[in-house]
């Protein structure tokens, strides 16, 4: 057969399919849905960082009107599973403690080990009712001192997290051969401690779900606020002691996630348990404080880092030490993120020599997870604060630094890094050059200079960055290829249905999805519909995270939809009376010899029993799983630019100018969108957002009120720019998008923040650079104290 | 259960008589009393704007008042916006238009924002736009496609 194509619908930036619901305000979000019957659920949760659970007394609770159940750990232990670990660390140097982590209690029994840890549930008719109740219950706590700091956590005589085992979950090493060596012959050594700070992912929908157990039936459906209802599905059978055949696990509308809404969440399972308790709709929506308390963490680590290089500014060698700060439990896939990050930690420069040491260790905080970026972000903090230090030494422009050690294009496809990363393709230096040319890179640095004249203090910072996207296998874990299904199915009216396992929240696939299907297919966007998010309808899932959704998701639709023409087109063929490879396929019609049949009279045709060839079966319905071979590396060079006020500390930053590359675009304004909120994030980690912790554990970010989360006024003009190398990985091209901008906006932010400060001599501030950070950081190098 | 009061809100020129207990705040008995789930809780701070109201053609956040202090008053929640015919209103027109929304679940927030910042300055500047959306949060956009959609809006509504 032979096609050709309407207008391509993939390079093309159609209206969003999903709007007009959602700007309606017929969004369907978890908390939106209401079952009768249902009653609410409230989490009680220690206030305590670390204690014993001496008593817990409910019949204050049990009194009160409306009250219907407490359940607590000594009810949940013994009858439910603890959530299992979702990834191994395969190659840790300490394989037992690894092996041994603990898996994900539900909820505390005997000890809370983290401030926000449930340890009771009241259950009561109304969300008035189960909060009044719980305001009843007496729990008596024993505190104990507190493993605060990964560094504290790793002392001898550190509280123990968990009574069985050591504080130190992971001690990983990996290196290449002549590191020790190379450092030795080279004629320079930079070396800086660097603290990537725990933040929150802050979805604007609060986590919320209702979960209906049916006696009757013996049927579990929930309702939640997540990344992939499979997930849900598949753990939630292995805690409740379910088959997934009792299970439906529906993802409605998701209102965000990046990452922390991927899987594990304690509340769902107990939502689940007190529904089979008490045989009734059972709902639960958090408060934003909950959601600090309780909803992942992530980023929080320091960095010992050294790079070798020589006079003329080529970076030979690297050295990492990462310690990380898992929280009380190992969330998810949190047991990996430290190594992920160290690994990319060589960026997009071509070093020969590294080493990665990575201690990840228990405290009696909030546990991390996935956040957009993961690990991603912090490893490549390092390199690019550690380029734009020894530019400096060197008296180099941060530009040049860059240009002289980047992977060269010719050393793609698969270039294979000392950390095991294999990076897909790329010209690295096209997307720095582009970016100085797009920022007018000289044209700032003139204005730079006549600005300090004038007492001002503009500053620009450049960040070259890499990502992975796709979820393919990595050196970490060969075995952790996810793949992706997809299903496509065309009515006999004509309509396509496409379904799949990957839903989108905020992504855009309703659309993107329905663009690869029309370019196969060759129907309007308007005949296409995307089903997805619910294991009663989507066969097989994965879910949403690691920019996986076009690279992996949408080859699944591909696929899927290239099944469905083949079958069309032997439909035609025998239709038409030629061979399959004698037919044409354009624009929607199927032609051979001067005759023709449409696509939509194929869709109705082939389910008449008389028009089918012999063995052809009725009906257009074909699925497809997508098993990804490789990982994809998207890249990007950023330029921010910000104008300092040293009186103040005040940073302005002004503009952001990204040039990424992602492969192949196929919806240029979602992926621009996606580039402005994923930098916007980034923005949010350089300037101004940060879970602090007291001396006793307590978290004192722990809201709105508190946690500065970037609004309008904060943010610069996005000004974006794409370059395109498809990756040879998939079939679409694609490499991911949704975080490599959280991954390059960070140090350029940062680097344009100590550029703009170096007539005063900084060297470095640790994030987030507050106006009194940024002002302190004047008055210490003023006085010669450098940090 | 608590003692009640009767109340009455005319919402999206729909009047409903309903018994609430006294805390109930009004972004609640919107939601979970009236059941127009729409209008969103993203916080119990009032940061972060998801819940926007108009208040007799004011934007208020209703997570930050009492559905008995509402009591007689004309309310217009995103349910609102779009006219009888079911067009949407220029400002959603313009939000599908220039991706002022990804998730969508702070957009009907936004949009009533949008409609109150109007009201008042039908050609707002970008600084002005960002000003008025102080307290209006958004995690997936970045804010800039949002401040293009108002600008966009100002303009179709202006002609």
């Amino acid at each position: 057969m032979t096609t050709s194509s309407p207008p391509r619908q993939v390079g093309q930036s159609p209206r969003r399919k999903e709007d007009d619901r959602l700007l309606r305000g017929q969004g369907a979000f978890s908390d939106d849905i209401n079952i009768p019957g249902t009653v609410w659920a409230h989490f009680v949760r220690s206030p305590h960082a670390h204690a014993h659970i001496l008593s817990i007394d409910s019949s204050a609770a049990m009194a009160h009107p409306g009250a219907l159940r407490v359940i607590t750990g000594e009810d949940v232990h013994p009858r439910y599973n603890p959530i299992p670990p979702v990834l191994a660390v395969r190659d840790a140097e300490n394989p037992d403690s690894t092996a041994g982590a603990p898996a994900f209690t539900l909820i505390a029994r005997n000890k809370a080990k983290y401030a926000g840890e449930i340890v009771a549930i009241v259950v009561a008719e109304t969300r008035e009712a189960a909060r009044d109740a719980a305001d009843l219950l007496m729990v008596e706590y024993r505190p104990l001192p507190v493993a605060n700091t990964p560094e504290q956590a790793m002392g001898s005589d550190a509280p123990q997290v968990h009574d069985d085992r050591s504080n130190e979950q992971v001690r990983w090493l990996k290196s290449t051969e002549n590191v020790s060596s190379t450092f030795e012959d080279s004629e320079i050594i930079l070396r800086h401690d660097f603290v990537n700070q725990r933040i929150h992912a802050v979805p604007m929908e609060p986590r919320a779900g209702i979960a209906h157990w049916d006696p009757a039936t013996q049927f579990l459906t929930i309702w939640a606020s997540i990344q992939g209802a499979h997930e849900l599905r598949t753990q939630m059978a292995e805690v409740l002691g379910l088959s997934p055949d009792q299970i439906r696990s529906v993802a409605p509308d998701v209102g965000g996630g990046f990452g922390a809404k991927h899987g594990g969440e304690v509340e769902y399972f107990l939502l689940a348990i007190a529904s089979m308790e008490l045989g009734l709709p059972v709902k639960w929506a958090a408060s934003r404080t909950e959601e600090f308390l309780s909803l992942s963490h992530a980023r929080g680590k320091t960095s010992e880092f050294e790079v070798a290089a020589d006079r003329d500014g080529r970076v030979k060698a690297l050295r990492l030490r990462h310690t990380t700060d898992l929280g009380a439990f190992p969330k998810g896939a949190t047991p990996i993120v430290a190594q992920t990050s160290a690994i990319i930690a060589t960026g997009v420069y071509g070093i020969r020599e590294a080493s990665f040491e990575v201690h990840s260790v228990y405290t009696n905080h909030t546990p991390e997870g996935a956040y957009r970026g993961y690990g991603r972000p912090e490893g490549i903090y390092l390199i690019e604060r550690a380029m734009d230090m020894l530019a400096r030494d060197l008296d180099m422009d941060p530009a040049e630094i860059r240009r002289r050690n980047m992977i060269q294009p010719e050393e793609f496809p698969y270039y294979r890094t000392p950390g095991g990363d294999i990076y897909d393709s790329g010209n690295y230096p096209e997307a720095l050059e582009r970016a100085l040319e797009v920022s007018d890179y000289e044209g700032l640095r003139a204005r730079q200079r006549e600005m300090r004249e004038n007492g001002k203090y503009l500053g620009i910072g450049l960040a070259s960055w890499v990502k992975t996207g796709g979820f393919g296998p990595s050196s970490l874990d060969p075995s952790s290829s996810m793949p992706e299904w997809a299903r496509v199915k065309v009515s006999p009216a004509g309509m396509v249905t496409i379904y799949t396992g990957s839903s989108p929240h905020g992504q855009g696939n309703y659309t993107t999805y329905a663009q690869v299907a029309a370019d196969t297919l060759h129907v309007p966007l308007n005949d296409i519909s995307v089903t997805h998010g619910d294991t009663a309808t989507v066969t097989y899932g994965s879910g949403t995270f690691a920019s996986r959704n076009m690279v992996v998701g949408g080859t699944a639709v591909l696929q899927a939809s290239q099944k469905v023409l083949d079958k069309m087109t032997k439909f035609a063929a025998h239709a038409l009376s030629v061979d399959s490879d004698g037919v044409t396929y354009t624009d929607g019609v199927f032609s051979a010899n001067g005759s023709s049949i449409t696509f939509r009279e194929v869709a109705a045709n082939i389910n008449r029993v008389l028009e089918r060839p012999p063995g052809m079966e009725m009906g257009l319905d074909e699925s497809s799983f997508y098993q990804p071979t490789h990982l994809t590396f998207n890249y990007g060079t950023y330029v921010a630019v910000v104008e300092v006020d040293p009186e103040t500390g005040d940073v302005d930053l002004q503009q952001l100018f990204c040039v990424d590359d992602q492969g192949v675009v196929v919806h240029p304004v979602i992926v621009e969108g996606q580039v402005h909120g994923g930098a916007a994030q980034g923005i949010g980690q350089a300037l101004y957002e940060d879970i602090i912790y007291d001396e006793n554990g307590q978290l004192l970010s722990g809201s709105l009120m508190d946690y500065a989360l970037p609004t309008a006024e904060m943010m610069p003009e996005f000004i974006s720019e794409f370059i395109e190398t498809p990756s040879p990985t998939n079939p679409l091209g694609v490499k991911g998008m949704g975080e490599g901008p959280t991954t390059g906006a960070p140090p350029a932010v940062v680097n344009a923040v100590v550029d703009a400060l170096a007539p005063f001599n900084v060297r470095d501030i640790a994030m987030p650079l507050t106006p009194e950070r940024v002002w302190r950081a004047i008055q210490d190098a003023q006085n010669g104290d450098q940090s | 259960m608590a003692e009640s009061v009767s109340i009455t809100l005319t919402i999206n020129n729909s009047e409903h008589s309903i018994d609430v207990e006294p805390r109930l705040l009004l972004v609640h008995a919107i939601r979970d009393v009236i059941g127009l789930t729409g209008t969103h809780v993203g916080c119990d701070t009032s940061q972060c704007g998801s819940c926007t109201v108009l208040l007799n053609g004011e934007a208020v956040k209703s997570c930050s008042m009492l559905a008995a202090q509402a009591d007689g008053q004309q309310i217009e929640t995103v349910e609102g916006l779009a006219a009888a015919d079911g067009d949407l209103h220029p400002i959603q027109q313009a939000f599908a238009e220039k991706h002022g929304l990804q998730c969508g679940f702070c957009t009907p927030g936004m949009l009533m924002m949008s409609k109150a910042l109007l009201n008042e300055n039908p050609n707002p500047s970008r600084d002005e736009i960002r000003h008025a959306l102080a307290g209006n949060m958004c995690r997936c956009t970045g804010y800039q496609n949002i401040v293009l959609a108002i600008e966009f809006a100002a303009e179709q509504m202006a002609r």
